[in-house]
Order: C-alpha cells, then sequence, then structure tokens
C-alpha cells in the first residue's frame, strides 16, 4: 500500500528529465504575469483587463477586440512551439452508438489560445472541437473585483482563470448528454461540440456557459474533445494529426490525478450552488450533530478522497437537471 | 408545445422490433445500442427499475424508466411523465446536497422517460430485516439482544428527520423504500452473522411520490405510513417503532410537533376527512 502510494504521487512529478517538462503551469503561472506586468506596465495590462470585461460582458460582438490584444508579450518564458504529441484518448461512452466516438485530449501551457477562439467564433469547420478551459487560477476573486469594480453581477467572482473540472466523469458526463441530446435532435447549440461546454452549464444561458467554460483568449490549460459522428467520422488518426499541427501547448494525460491537482473547488461549489451543503448538519442544527455523533449511520466525516467523489455526483446532478421546467 | 408533443408517436413503431424478449416494454432508443441490455430488477406501477451502467462499463446505474402509457392522451401522457421524472430528479439532487442519504442524479431524459441514478450496492431493510428476524427464530431467541435492530431503527429515524428536516416528505415510506448499503469493509468476515445483517448505512429510496412540504401534517403521514408498513411487514419488529421515533425527534427542529400530530394521524387514518 506505501509503495503504490508513492506511485501515485511521486515528488519528481513535477521535474521530469525532460527540461520542457519542468514547465508545469503550478511553476510556469507565477513567472510569466510578473514578467508580462513588469515589461509594459500600465498599457499592456489595462488592453487584456478590457478584454477580459468585454468577455464578462459577453460582448461576442467584437471577436476582433477579444484576440486582438491577447497575450501580447505574455508566455515568452515558455516552451512556445513545442510539436509534442498530442495524448488523444478514445472513449467509447456507455448507451452511445458505436459511430459517436470521442476523442479527448488535455493540453497545458497553450500558446495559441486566441487563434483557437478565433477560428471558433468564425464557424471555421476544421475547427470543430470541444475546447474547454482548463486553466488554473491566475487572479483571485478579491484581485478580479479591486480591478473591475464593484459589480452586482452575479459572476462577479467569475475570473476567467479558474479550473472547473472535476473530474473525467464531470467531462464525460457532460459529453454524453450532448450526444444524447444531438441524436434525438435537440440540440440548443450549434453543434454537438458547444453542446458539451453547453451542458456543463448548470444553467440555461448558453453565452455564459461558453464565458465560464469555454476557450478564453488567456486560456493556458485546454481539454480538447472531437466527437465522431456518422455524418462526419473522425478517426483518432486525423484529430491527432491536426491538433499535433495546429496546438501550440504541451499536452499531459487526461486523468483525474492531473484534473485534480488544478481544479478549483470553491469555484466549482459556487458555479453549481453547492455552498449550502452542510455535510454532517442539513437541515438540523447542534442536534443533529449529536445524533450523528453516536455513528448511527456512519456519514459526517468524510476522507478528502469521498468528499471528491460527493462533490463529483453533485456536480453531475446539478448538470443533469439544466433546463428542467415545467 | 402541443404540436411539438405529437411527433414522437408515429416515431414510437418505427423502431425496431423487440428483441430484448425479457424486457416488457421497449426501452428508449439510447438503450438499444447496447451489447448488453440493462438487466430487468423490479416492476412498479408507473416505471420499471433496470441495473444499467453509466458512462463507462464499470460504472453500474439504476435506469428508471416509465414507458409511455397507451391509455393516456399523447400529449398528457408526455407532460405527466416529464413532471414525475424531474420532480423525481430535484427531490433526489436536492436531498444529496444537503447530505440526506439518497442516490445520486446520474442523467435524465425527461422526454424519453428516463432517469438514472446511482447504484446502491446492497439490500432493501424489509430483506434484511426478515432475514434477521427468521434467523432469531430459528436459533430461539426470544428476549434481549435487539440492541442491532434497535441501532437500525434508530438509524431510519434520523434519516428520515434529516430528509424532513430539509422539506422534502417522501410519500411512500415503506420497508422497501428503505436500502442498507454494503460497506465495502463489512462484507469480509462472517458477513452472515446476525449482527452483521443489519448494519450498513440507510439509504431512502424511489422518490417517486416524494415532494418538497414543510407541513407538519405531510410529515406526519410519512411516519404513519412507515408505521404502519412496520406493522404489516414485520409485526415483530413493532414493538421498536418507538425507537424509529425517537431518533426522529432528536433529528430535526421541529420534530417533536410532527411527533404530537403523529398521534393526530393514528387517530384517523392517512387521509384527511373532508367533511370540514
Amino acid at each position: 500500500m506505501p509503495a503504490r502510494k508513492s506511485e501515485e504521487h511521486p515528488p519528481s512529478r513535477f521535474l521530469p528529465a525532460d527540461p520542457f517538462l519542468r514547465f508545469t503551469h503550478k511553476r510556469a503561472q507565477p513567472m510569466t504575469l510578473p514578467t508580462a506586468r513588469s515589461q509594459e506596465p500600465g498599457l499592456e495590462m489595462s488592453f487584456k483587463l478590457q478584454a477580459r470585461f468585454d468577455a464578462r460582458q459577453g460582448n461576442r460582438r467584437q471577436p476582433v477586440n477579444l484576440t486582438a490584444y491577447s497575450r501580447a508579450g505574455s508566455d515568452n518564458s515558455l516552451p512556445a512551439t513545442m510539436a509534442a504529441k498530442a495524448l488523444l484518448e478514445t472513449v467509447h461512452l456507455e448507451h452511445v452508438p458505436a459511430s459517436h466516438a470521442i476523442h479527448i485530449t488535455l493540453y497545458r501551457n497553450i500558446t495559441n489560445a486566441s487563434f483557437l477562439q478565433q477560428q471558433l467564433l468564425a464557424g471555421n469547420t476544421s475547427f470543430e472541437y470541444a475546447l474547454i478551459d482548463a486553466s488554473v487560477v491566475c487572479l483571485s476573486p478579491s484581485t478580479s473585483s479591486k480591478l473591475f469594480g464593484p459589480c452586482d453581477a452575479p459572476n462577479i467572482t467569475d475570473t476567467p482563470f479558474a479550473q472547473k473540472i472535476v473530474s473525467r466523469l464531470h467531462v464525460l458526463a457532460a459529453a454524453f448528454r450532448a450526444i444524447n441530446d444531438s441524436i434525438s435532435g435537440r440540440l440548443r447549440s450549434r453543434n454537438v461540440h458547444s453542446e458539451i461546454v453547453f451542458s456543463l452549464s448548470p444553467n440555461n444561458n448558453i453565452a455564459e456557459s461558453f464565458r465560464r467554460f469555454g476557450i478564453t483568449p488567456d486560456t493556458t490549460s485546454l481539454l480538447i474533445i472531437k466527437v465522431s459522428t456518422p455524418t462526419s467520422p473522425t478517426t483518432a488518426s486525423e484529430v491527432q494529426a491536426h491538433l499535433d499541427a495546429e496546438i501550440q501547448g504541451e499536452p499531459i494525460p487526461f486523468t483525474d490525478s492531473e484534473l485534480a491537482q488544478i481544479s478549483d473547488i470553491p469555484r466549482i461549489k459556487k458555479i453549481y450552488k453547492l455552498n449550502n451543503s452542510g455535510n454532517g448538519n442539513g437541515g438540523g442544527k447542534k442536534k443533529e450533530k449529536v445524533v450523528n455523533g453516536d455513528g448511527v449511520n456512519g456519514v459526517g466525516k468524510l476522507t478528502a478522497e469521498e468528499e471528491k467523489k460527493e462533490l463529483e455526483v453533485q456536480v453531475l446532478g446539478a448538470m443533469a437537471l439544466r433546463g428542467a421546467t415545467n | 408545445m402541443e404540436i411539438q408533443a405529437i411527433p414522437p408517436l408515429p416515431q414510437a413503431p418505427a423502431v425496431e422490433p423487440p428483441v430484448l424478449s425479457e424486457s416488457p416494454s421497449l426501452l428508449p432508443p439510447v438503450f438499444q445500442n447496447d451489447s448488453s441490455a440493462p438487466k430487468l430488477i423490479t416492476q412498479g406501477a408507473e416505471a420499471l427499475l433496470y441495473r444499467s451502467t453509466y458512462l463507462l462499463p464499470e460504472i453500474p446505474c439504476a435506469l428508471k424508466y416509465r414507458p409511455s402509457k397507451p391509455y393516456r392522451h399523447p400529449i398528457l401522457d408526455a407532460r405527466l411523465t416529464k413532471h414525475r421524472i424531474l420532480s423525481e430528479a430535484r427531490v433526489l439532487v436536492k436531498c444529496r446536497k444537503e447530505g440526506v442519504p439518497v442516490p445520486a442524479v446520474y442523467a435524465l431524459d425527461e422526454k424519453e422517460g428516463w432517469l438514472m441514478v446511482e447504484w446502491i450496492e446492497g439490500e432493501v431493510v424489509r430483506i434484511k430485516l426478515n432475514e434477521w428476524l427468521r434467523n432469531r427464530k430459528e436459533s430461539g431467541i426470544q428476549e434481549g439482544g435487539e440492541e442491532h435492530l434497535k441501532g437500525l431503527m434508530r438509524r431510519i429515524g434520523s434519516a428520515v428527520g434529516r430528509m424532513h428536516g430539509i422539506g422534502i416528505v417522501h410519500g411512500d415510506l415503506t420497508t422497501s423504500n428503505l436500502m442498507l448499503r454494503l460497506n465495502g469493509i463489512s462484507i469480509g468476515d462472517e458477513a452472515t452473522t446476525d449482527d452483521r445483517i443489519l448494519d450498513g448505512e440507510v439509504v431512502l429510496i424511489d422518490f417517486g411520490l416524494a415532494s418538497q412540504s414543510t407541513a407538519d401534517e405531510d410529515r406526519a403521514v410519512d411516519l404513519y405510513v412507515l408505521e404502519r408498513a412496520f406493522g404489516s411487514t414485520h409485526p415483530r419488529a413493532e414493538p421498536l417503532f418507538s425507537e424509529v421515533l425517537d431518533a426522529y425527534g432528536q433529528s430535526f427542529k421541529g420534530a417533536n410537533i410532527v411527533l404530537k400530530k403523529l398521534e393526530d394521524v393514528r387517530m384517523r387514518g392517512r387521509k384527511r376527512s373532508m367533511l370540514g
């Protein structure tokens, strides 16, 4: 047991032999922003903030503005043009027809996010992917509200850089819902790929779901999903070749442990409105705790693993209930 | 809305002829792609319950399917099915969020009429309790040794109280709608001894008749139905029902008012008099 544990979390994980791979975002992230700031203190930041502000307000009318200011000068400390092979994984979901295979891959240290987003906005069909932002937190909510000023919008603490993906299942569930809706002709957005991003959302606001979960010009970590459909069948090797040519970033395996390292639990709870979950004292107050103290039902004390599992299923429930009106 | 609701009707006969001979009615199209068909577990008046898988083959799930009723008008049928699927899912999600032990909701499709929830590994209280009572009878124990049963009753009371505390009433509380979750640890040694039979976390299932209510009357009726269920299915366990009520009384603020109300309900039965 101890031996296995050390396999899962080796201290050397962040220091692989390959020097390029040393630029994990945990290390790279703090370095990049200060350099961008120090180079052009005033102008550069204000442009970037304006772009982010537009993105928050949902100003999709000006895609050029969104991308024009992007990332100038930043990320110069990263290995920019790493032509590494995408770690593509093909999954066949249960109940979904065999013709609807999904190809998934995860990248970090993406340097051409604005280009990718532009392709999406332009409707370039060869870039028909679900592009899900998986970047780590960069601006804390308090910093964000300081910069943007007070705002009564509910998503004011919605920093553009919060990793909102809990686990593999979280993503697969979104894909399942999108494919199921697509098969039964109930897509709410443009195609099955945008529907995957929309499926991650707990509410019916499509623009907000793209803003929260979709790619932004500042995205550094990116989750890419391609659904192969009978009308446009796509093989893994085709996706692989296209991504290898177009994505500038460092491929990492799409695993729970990679996601868990960077997921921002408080943000996820906020988005899915799971904050009132008082595990152990739900409806009752102190009295109930006494009952639990007897150990009658064995709940109340959850390990970190169980807590994550619990968060995961609650997120799945919130996603499944999206659009429930009657 | 009404124009949209009609098209699915001609679609239904278009699907392939029934290949799933064991299932009484055809599953929705999504589940007909499966290499191994979902296994029918049980059938209620409204719904069929299958064991199936969620996303990956290694994740089991319970699939509750409400087939369309041919005797209902299609529009009404669609609306009722949608309403019932969604209200059950909402209640389950709320319970889960508030820490009430219920199965998690995985996925649903209200138009097709199915709901996928977590698979609870274990057995319903009715079977476990009968097994325990039978074992006791066979070994000739008349008195004493009721600690495990008392513990179970208390766990049931506190689980029900928790659910009521967050403003949910179950609507059909019986010992068949309470499960004992099998913990991986407890399977190990001598799982069949009397001590072990009643172990496990109490999980409330089947929220098909549940509703969101904080009325003491509704809560009291829930308890009354459970009491009657104990009386009719496990008469020998009924004397210990006071343990359920005792634990319930401690489980949330206002539980004692419900217990007082329960006495009224006992006097007149589940149905309120409509004479005014």
